[in-house]
């Protein structure tokens, strides 16, 4: 089978995958719940759902959805249940963490935690994005939009590594690379020359089976007819599958403009973790969630 | 034709004709090179020092005293002002280094009123004649001026040399990035500046060559070593210009080759509007012959 092309292929691949369990962190939310059960009723994941058991029949009742689908694991409080998600994780009974609707910082630091938590030792966390681009012929891996603020060369080796696995997890046996900049000439400035670094180590193939170019332009790194117009010989020219950024800040605004202006669809989960998490916000759709569910199903 | 033998390069210097070479206060060494390209029908020398120091060398040296023109200067520091004077006003063509100390020498070169600099960067070019393995000129940078360069010294003393290769008649003489291994690291700043100046080059930034790096030096210079690590590509066993990571490197390695492997060498110093010849005392007749013989064809 060739490359994924659209988000939907996801959870059509992992229905025919051994099914994974997600745990849920502090799931007493509606959009939490209903994201829980559309997952489960397609056949992407079980679950099980922690915080306070009281809090989540009533939420679910309210918004109809069946609790019988998941488990509940009664724990009062946000932080008390982030941890013991990430105790079911860490533990081998589940394969997959959710945020539901505790903080984004609670959910980091129980993750975190050097003595519970879910990185190993030394390991570096980052976020890869995967975008369904209306009109555009191949799913996008974007990294790292939201994790690292401004990374050191190791950090996006890192990050580099893990959205090769993401796109690897796509089918797209080859990934095409792209390091951007904001031009295609090596300048003074450090994303430009860490770039061209990036790209040297791609060359001698210590990423494995990739082609990478960097620097590049954005428009260079997607349209193939920019490239052709700017005469670019590159190993990428228009087809890049995966967009490192230079870092949080041009990752986080390309994210997006590729959402709000592209309209684009989204799965996204943090990496670096002994197990995918997803760290959905109130703002992704309800297929932004489903998605990313699916992905980190994928790469359980 | 592309001169790969000294021979071949001394050769190409008589067809210039007899070359005016400005001697910066000749002791036994420098006066011995002058003399021997005198014979070889290459130069003409004008000897700059204190003149009857100068006769009495001529003398011991058994030369006939009427035959050399001779500048008068009290000490080394104004023998080297007055050889670039000469060179500046197009007295002389080439300028050897004699009884001066080289900071002297680069002193009046680079002196801003009064100098003679036309490139960013000074770099000295040293070729060595392998009359062994690949019968071909080999090219070191730098073994003798830039110290710890920077990426953008190394670029260059690569422009500086490569200029010289298209005088050697070399259309797109291949440039070896060198270093310890052939993957970049950042345990080893100079493979990552490696990989920043193959991207350079890649996008046109260097021209007139063809640039591969990082390389160690066996993946530079062997076919065979560079298939047994699976590197492929112009340069790769084929370097005629090897750029190492600090005058060190450049120095153990040229002085390896003469000492050990016998290669004669030739040393000018490139990035001034004349060439500039700074001998070292041990170097024997022909490395003296044949750097006048570099710094003709480099420049003429």
């Amino acid at each position: 089978m060739g490359p994924m092309t659209h988000l939907l292929d996801i959870p059509a691949a992992v229905k025919g995958l051994p099914r994974k369990r997600m745990a849920v962190a502090y799931g007493e939310d509606a959009h939490t719940l209903q994201a829980v059960e559309r997952a489960v009723k397609e056949g992407i994941v079980d679950a099980v759902v922690v915080g306070a058991k009281r809090t989540i029949t009533e939420i679910a009742g309210e918004c109809g959805v069946d609790t019988k689908l998941f488990e509940v694991m009664d724990v009062e409080g946000e932080m008390p249940s982030v941890k013991a998600a990430v105790k079911l994780v860490r533990d081998g009974s589940a394969h997959m963490l959710m945020k539901g609707l505790a903080h984004t910082d609670s959910y980091m630091r129980g993750i975190l935690d050097k003595e519970t938590g879910l990185l190993p030792e030394g390991g570096i966390l980052s976020h890869v994005a995967v975008f369904d681009i209306p009109g555009y012929p191949r799913l996008l891996v974007l990294s790292d939009a939201a994790v690292i603020p401004l990374p050191t060369l190791l950090q996006k080796v890192a990050i580099t590594e893990y959205a090769i696995r993401v796109a690897n997890s796509l089918r797209v046996e080859m990934p095409r690379i792209a390091f951007l900049s904001a031009s295609e000439n090596v300048l003074k400035f450090p994303s430009s020359q860490e770039a061209a670094i990036l790209t040297g180590m791609a060359v001698r193939k210590q990423f494995g089976n990739v082609l990478a170019e960097g620097p590049i332009s954005m428009d260079l790194a997607l349209f193939p007819e920019v490239s052709d117009i700017k005469h670019f010989k590159g190993r990428v020219r228009g087809d890049a599958d995966i967009l490192i950024v230079p870092d949080i800040d041009c990752g986080n605004v390309l994210y997006k403009a590729i959402v709000r202006f592209a309209k684009a669809e989204t799965a996204a989960m943090v990496t670096g973790t002994t197990a995918p998490c997803i760290l959905s916000s109130r703002g992704d759709s309800e297929d932004s969630k489903f998605y990313s569910i699916a992905l980190g199903a994928l790469n359980a | 034709m592309e001169i790969r033998t000294f021979d071949q390069l001394l050769e190409e210097a008589k067809k210039r004709g007899r070359k005016k070479l400005a001697v910066a206060f000749p002791e036994e060494a420098s006066l011995h090179a002058a003399l021997l390209a005198h014979e070889a029908g290459i130069a003409a020398p004008i000897l700059v020092g204190v003149p009857e120091k100068i006769r009495e060398l001529l003398v011991q040296a058994g030369a006939d005293l009427g035959a050399f023109e001779i500048e008068e200067a009290g000490s080394p520091a104004e023998a080297c002002a007055v050889a670039v004077a000469l060179a500046r006003d197009d007295k002389a063509d080439v300028i050897l280094k004699g009884g001066a100390q080289t900071a002297q020498m680069l002193h009046a070169v680079l002196d801003k009123e009064n100098g003679i600099r036309a490139s960013k960067v000074l770099s000295e070019c040293s070729l060595y004649e392998d009359t062994r393995v690949r019968h071909s000129l080999l090219a070191v940078v730098d073994g003798g001026i830039l110290i710890a360069p920077t990426l953008e010294e190394k670029v260059e003393a690569i422009r500086n040399t490569v200029g010289v290769y298209h005088k050697l008649g070399y259309e797109n003489p291949k440039v070896a990035v060198l270093a310890a291994v052939e993957t970049v690291t950042d345990k080893m700043p100079c493979t990552e500046d490696a990989a920043i100046i193959v991207r350079m080059w890649e996008r046109g930034q260097i021209k007139g060559c063809v640039v591969d790096g990082p390389l160690a030096l066996d993946n530079a210079i062997s076919e065979r070593a560079a298939a047994i690590k699976g590197l492929s590509g112009p340069v790769v066993g084929n370097a005629d210009i090897l750029i190492v990571p600090n005058i060190e490197a450049g120095n153990l390695l040229g002085k390896s080759m003469s000492y050990f492997a016998g290669f004669t060498s030739a040393h000018v110093t490139i990035g001034a509007r004349k060439p500039v010849l700074v001998p070292s005392r041990a170097d024997d007749g022909r490395t003296k012959l044949m750097s006048v013989a570099l710094g003709i064809v480099a420049y003429y």
